[in-house]
């Protein structure tokens, strides 16, 4: 059954192709929405790793919540982002300035480099063989049902702190 | 009974629903602000109920001990103190009171939360409930004023997400590594995995940076004076005392956890502490604007309670637990300061702080002890905590670090005591008074007296965070 | 390794066929369209091309292929060429997990006629049919036309917004059946079709799956007399022809699904299972024609509303009933 095997492990350097390039494409773009499609091609790839990792039911919630959180960007980017034309004409930033930066993230990849390639992995105990969604939901109710619970509270904060804010621009603009 | 372990946190929802409900509806300040001030008074009833409670809940991921009773004390003790000194909301836009006080009670769950969490997704979650209510009431500061605060709420935003980041990449790593995320399994991996694997130490760090953040240290420091200078006064004094101290909490029970013998993991703090002392004490003797000289001021006291953290011992830890009560009492009584004279909810410079002694002595006077508290001038409970935490660290043979700090305690000393001097510099002429309502006059003496009298006698205090810190085990 | 070669084989068929049936099914489900909207306007249709006009689409291809493939010159190239293929392949993707008869016994071997039988096909299915939402978004945007962008715009916040609808109405559906493999959720309809059993989940259902399919009432994307074309304004020749391909194949995947989780799939008396399917999906593009022949379109505000104000609690109503009366049961 090797060529299964050889396809899981193409799928798997294909995610991670995809998860970079996604990244890097998000990085240079000089437009706002192809930075976006960027993020959204690494998080298809991020959707992909789940998958390969046996767990295709937080594959897809990844894909399907993640697909909602890149349309709001893109109604953001076209409302609130530069238009087109004017996104070109990018000022770069001092040069020492790059320099810096480039020195600061290179030494710091470096270290974590370094770090996890000479760390031996001690792979887990195999607590549990299946990611099944009834083992999922049941993780999700008992062992963390703080923090699910937690999810939730945090989530109504959001909600009504993003209206309250939305609000205040409202009043300002009425003022 | 279960429910007794969870009543803080409990009334805190319960404060939280009340002014959900008041939102909803229009709703007069004063009955908002005699609500909150109840309620808020309430909260600290319930955790002084809750004190002596033990347990461990939601399998595992919440204990429930007297180190977290201690704090949730400490953590609605600030919140009413905070809610008692800024009766009104001056500065805040008045449609949006019932909420401020609504994401008020919010945070100080995340925050009562935070100091009983005992597993990684919890402590994550818990602080980020804590910081999305901030999220939310920094740009609440009334359109009137100039508009800075829009942009400290996106800094405070942005960079708490980048914080988030690495706390979460951190923790990517300690779970890799320790395949836990429970505190208490964690215990028996994290020691020796601290000391054979850098890999641990890094990912401890990173983990850390995330709550240095709120904690304003030196790597994760450099927009607190902005957020500061930017929120409304009211805000401020929140900011800068609640989070920091349920964010010490975890700190401790993270460091502890770790183990005395993680030498590179106290080299790193130790690093952290002194530079943030040095940046935040040398940038302070130039601040005109005076949240702008605390903000500074507080990055300078996130490193000495850091050198409590990092002695690793009981005493650094009670010691540090004691700072932290020292630091939310005397920073209280510098924004309670603030707070009455600024009648627009304005931000304050020196020039406003001239014949303060004449105008309201009152406020002078508590000036003048929270000043004092901060430099570390006997009898204050800034000295004693200072005190503390340098025995403790000395008990470490930290010596150098001691030094250093010691110095820069000397520099602080200098705008510190310029605070004090422009409120009693002598004047020709008297400005007009500033009048203070009795509830105002009862919370200035409550805080002079608390300064001075935590610093006389601080044996029942510390001898509490002591067992506390035992009862983490 | 024999084994492995029949599958592929196997798998290779099914894709044939699928593909073949589904679009040569959209080509004529557009001839369909014209011809039943003109019947119903007094009109008769496309009827030159072929006896009956049936060689229509054909000619409609054959016309696509040839016009010149216009680019917009400030349009983002790789985006707008992107778009269209998003839109197509998300549609042709959804039919893998789709049912679409009962399983066949030949030489002893069970086929079952579906190409891949996913446990969390539901899931798959919702994700696919919410990513078609990028290829109308960024072709919309990569126009650079203000049509096209308004258009995709509103595209976006409809399908995401009908989107939650869509999903709540399923909900019921997994918690009585207790699978989000579709062939369990269509093997649980076979005494009884769920659309009788979940009356409320049907309804929401079927208004959602007309807002995701972008046509009448809920058109405001494409609304011809606000913005000539909505997304798709600058896009001519096959590109065009692509979003309206994905666009035919998008009903039919919708079709699709409301037979398999609402209509009782395959299941039926007398006929072949492969028959019952293509019968119950052509009968419910029917009735959308017909809504678009009779209902007029919705005014945006409205339609928002509608989507976050009645369909989301009603759907969330009825989850919670639906969990009442599984519990009350046992």
């Amino acid at each position: 059954m090797s060529f299964y095997r050889y396809l899981a492990e193409g799928l798997f350097f294909g995610f991670i192709v995809c998860i970079f390039a996604g990244a890097f494409i998000s990085l240079r773009a000089r437009q706002l929405m192809n930075s976006v499609l960027g993020l959204a091609i690494s998080l298809l790839g991020v959707a992909g790793l789940f998958y390969h990792l046996g767990s295709p039911f937080l594959a897809l919630m990844e894909l399907l919540i993640n697909i909602g959180v890149v349309c709001v960007v893109i109604a953001f980017g076209i409302m609130v982002g530069p238009k087109p034309d004017q996104a070109a004409e990018k000022r770069p930033p001092p040069k020492r300035n790059r320099m810096l930066a480039a020195g600061a993230c290179l030494a710091a990849s470096a270290l974590l480099l370094w770090t996890v390639l000479n760390t031996p992995w001690n792979p887990a105990i195999a607590r549990i063989g299946d990611f099944t969604i009834r083992h999922l939901g049941e993780s999700l109710l008992h062992q963390f049902c703080l923090p699910f619970e937690l999810i939730s509270i945090l989530l109504l904060v959001a909600i009504i702190g993003a209206l309250i804010i939305a609000r205040i621009g409202r009043y300002g603009a009425r003022e | 009974m279960q429910m007794m372990l969870l009543l803080p946190e409990l009334t805190l929802c319960l404060m939280a629903l009340v002014f959900f409900f008041c939102a909803l509806g229009p709703c007069k300040t004063d009955t908002l602000n005699n609500l909150a001030s109840g309620l808020s008074v309430l909260c600290l009833a319930a955790a002084v109920a809750g004190f002596n409670q033990e347990g461990m809940l939601f399998f595992q991921t919440y204990r429930v001990d007297l180190f977290s009773q201690l704090f949730k004390i400490i953590l609605t003790l600030g919140l009413c103190l905070t809610i008692w000194s800024g009766p009104g909301l001056r500065g805040i836009e008045e449609q949006l009171r019932p909420e401020y006080y609504l994401f008020l009670a919010v945070a100080t769950l995340g925050m009562t939360l935070l100091s009983s969490a005992h597993e990684l997704l919890t402590i994550l979650l818990s602080l980020e409930i804590s910081a999305f209510a901030l999220f939310a009431i920094i740009p609440f500061r009334h359109q009137t004023m100039r508009r800075e605060h829009l942009e400290a709420a996106i800094k405070y935003f942005l960079f708490s997400a980048i914080a988030t980041g690495l706390l979460l990449y951190g923790m990517s790593y300690v779970f890799g590594l320790g395949h836990s995320t429970l505190l208490g399994e964690l215990a028996q991996t994290l020691p020796a995995l601290m000391q054979n694997e850098p890999l641990a130490v890094v990912g401890m760090v990173m983990l850390l940076c995330g709550f240095f953040y709120k904690l304003a240290l030196f790597p994760m420091h450099f927009l607190t004076p902005d957020v500061y200078e930017g929120s409304a006064n009211e805000t401020t004094s929140f900011i800068a005392t609640l989070p920091k101290i349920a964010v010490i909490a975890i700190i401790i029970r993270l460091v502890s956890l770790v183990g005395a013998e993680a030498v590179s993991l106290t080299w790193i703090l130790a690093v952290f502490a002194v530079m943030s002392m040095t940046i935040g004490n040398l940038c302070a003797l130039v601040q005109n604007d005076l949240k702008r000289l605390l903000a500074y001021s507080s990055i300078a006291h996130a490193g000495y309670v850091t050198i409590g953290v990092l002695s690793v011992n009981q005493i650094g830890f009670a010691a540090a637990i004691y700072y932290m009560l020292g630091y939310l009492l005397m920073n209280l009584a510098c924004f309670f300061v603030i707070y009455q004279l600024a009648a627009e909810g304005e931000n304050l410079t020196f020039d406003h702080l001239h014949g303060l002694y004449r105008r309201a002595p009152l406020l002078a006077c508590t000036l003048a002890a929270g000043a004092f508290g901060l430099t570390g001038i006997p009898p204050t409970i800034g000295f004693t905590g200072k005190f503390m935490v340098f025995t403790a660290a000395l008990q470490r043979g930290h010596y150098t670090l001691v030094i250093l700090a010691v110095i820069n305690s000397a520099i602080s000393a200098f705008y510190y005591l310029k605070l004090v001097r422009a409120a009693y510099r002598p004047m020709a002429e008297s400005g007009e008074s500033v009048t203070l309502s009795w509830s105002a006059t009862s919370l200035g003496l409550f805080l002079l007296a608390s300064i001075i009298l935590a610093g006389i006698l601080p044996q029942g205090i510390i001898a509490l965070a002591q067992e506390a810190v035992n009862s983490m085990g | 390794m024999n084994d492995v070669l029949l599958t592929i084989i196997l798998i290779v068929i099914k894709l044939g066929l699928v593909l073949g049936t589904v679009l040569s099914l959209a080509a004529y489900m557009v001839l369909a369209e014209r011809k039943v909207l003109a019947r119903m306007q007094m009109r008769h249709g496309p009827n030159r091309v072929g006896p009956f006009g049936l060689l229509q689409p054909l000619a409609d291809l054959i016309k696509l292929l040839c016009k010149e493939d216009l680019i917009p010159e400030r349009a983002d190239r790789w985006v707008f060429m992107l778009a269209p293929a998003i839109s197509v392949g998300t549609a042709l993707l959804a039919f893998a997990v789709i049912p679409f008869g009962a399983p066949l016994q030949i030489f002893g071997r069970t086929i079952e006629l579906v190409i891949c039988d996913l446990n969390i096909g539901l899931l798959y299915l919702f994700a696919l049919s919410s990513l078609a939402v990028y290829g109308v978004a960024l072709g919309g945007w990569a126009s650079q036309s203000k049509f096209a962008l308004l258009g995709g715009l509103r595209a976006m916040a409809q399908m995401i917004s009908y989107e939650l609808a869509l999903g709540l109405a399923i909900v019921p559906v997994v918690m009585a059946s207790k699978s989000f493999s579709l062939t369990a959720i269509v093997a649980s309809q076979q005494s009884l079709p769920n659309a009788l059993r979940h009356p409320l989940a049907f309804l929401i259902f079927v208004i959602a799956i007309m807002a995701e399919s972008k046509r009448t009432p809920f058109d405001m994307p494409e609304a011809e007399n606000e913005l000539v074309a909505g997304y798709h304004t600058e896009y001519s020749g096959m590109r065009f022809g692509m979003f309206f391909v994905g666009e035919y194949v998008n009903l039919i995947v919708l079709g699709s699904m409301l037979t398999v989780l609402f209509l009782g799939g395959w299941h039926g008396p007398f006929l072949p299972s492969v028959g019952w399917f293509l019968i119950k999906i052509l009968a419910v593009a029917f009735f959308f024609i017909w809504v678009r022949g009779t209902v007029p379109r919705l005014r945006y505000d409205q339609l928002m509303a509608f989507g976050w104000k009645i369909l989301v609690p009603l759907g969330l109503l009825n989850i919670l009933v639906t969990a009442v009366w599984l519990l009350w049961r046992g």
